[in-house]
């Protein structure tokens, strides 16, 4: 019973936490983000574990885990308010080639960044080039192309 | 500007997000959530704040406010933790008058069935179970006498301890366990 508590515990703190903490947060591979990463899977294996190694305790927070996943799936496609609040929605950082400093100020995101996902995603050179950069979902900025389709 | 949906969903009548015209963008930013998700946030970032200045000062585990001490009749002297977590190592540490008999230090069974007890120093000379007390007996220095109980706790919430010593008097405290 303890397992499936903690399993439970830990996935929905987790969820939590990193809503709170930001898409960017998510998205971003650089080594510091990589390295807190490495440090919470650590964590979060030893609250969920705690002392009991056994093959069954593993395979039981494994059902819990992939059980909330699906559970919450199922929720997020009855409730769209459920998947806003969990999944978000993307957010325009650029309109029509106008930076929208406020809004990028909100999310921590700078120029350089959307200059490197539009040199990235779109070979682009400089910013007069972009028409809409989009901040999405999953924390990458999408970019579109002055002229472009 | 604002369209109910997009033209694909209406056609196939199909439900889904809002989508907004921006120029030639056709989004469904939905801009009332991220004000309120950004408010959300700074909520949740102020929280996060306090509970690690919580963690600091010992309101969440060990740190300055969970240590403390207790004092009973007989010169009976406890330090202990108030505040400790599931599982995590803590310790009774209580100090005694000297004297010429044996110590007898007694606790309710019930404690012992809460706990995992890691290591007792000094180590008891003789152990017994009567009742619904563990009591262990520790040869006694002239001077005065120390135990030392480390042990670590099973299960959470709020649980009541009374130490006994023979001679010497009864010292009652409470812990609270952080799940």
């Amino acid at each position: 019973m303890e397992s499936v508590i903690r399993g439970v515990a830990v996935y929905i703190f987790l969820l939590i936490i990193f809503r709170v903490a930001g898409k960017r947060t998510l998205s971003q591979t650089t080594t510091f983000d990589l390295v807190l990463l490495l440090i919470i899977s650590e964590t979060t294996q030893q609250a969920m574990v705690d002392d009991d190694h056994s093959v069954t305790n593993g395979a039981l927070l494994i059902i819990t885990l992939v059980g909330m996943t699906i559970l919450l799936s199922v929720l997020k496609q009855r409730f769209p308010k459920l998947d806003l609040a969990l999944e978000g929605a993307p957010l325009i950082l650029v309109d029509r080639g106008k930076l929208l400093r406020d809004r990028m100020n909100k999310c921590r995101v700078d120029e350089s960044e959307i200059l490197t996902a539009a040199r990235m995603t779109q070979g682009l050179a400089a910013m007069d080039e972009i028409e809409y950069a989009i901040l999405e979902r999953n924390g990458d900025i999408s970019i579109i192309p002055k002229g472009g389709k | 500007m604002t369209s109910p949906h997009c033209k694909v969903c209406m056609e196939q009548g199909l439900g889904g997000p809002e989508m907004e015209k921006h120029g030639r963008l056709e989004i469904d930013e939905n801009f009332d959530h991220h004000v309120r998700a950004w408010r959300v946030k700074r909520v949740g970032w102020a929280v996060m704040l306090l509970l690690m200045a919580g963690a600091l000062a010992g309101f969440l585990g060990p740190g300055p406010y969970s240590r403390t001490t207790a004092r009973g009749p007989g010169g009976l002297h406890l330090e202990y933790e108030r505040i400790s977590r599931y599982n995590a190592p803590t310790h009774l540490h209580l100090r005694v008058p000297g004297g010429k008999e044996d110590l007898e230090l007694s606790v309710p069974a019930e404690f012992i069935k809460q706990i995992d007890l890691e290591r007792i120093d000094p180590e008891p000379k003789e152990m017994r179970l009567s009742g619904d007390k563990h009591t262990w007996i520790f040869p006694r220095q002239e001077s005065s006498s120390e135990v030392m109980i480390n042990y670590r706790p099973h299960g959470f919430g709020k649980k009541k301890i009374r130490l006994e010593v023979k001679d010497a008097g009864a010292l009652e405290i409470q812990q609270f366990f952080m799940p």
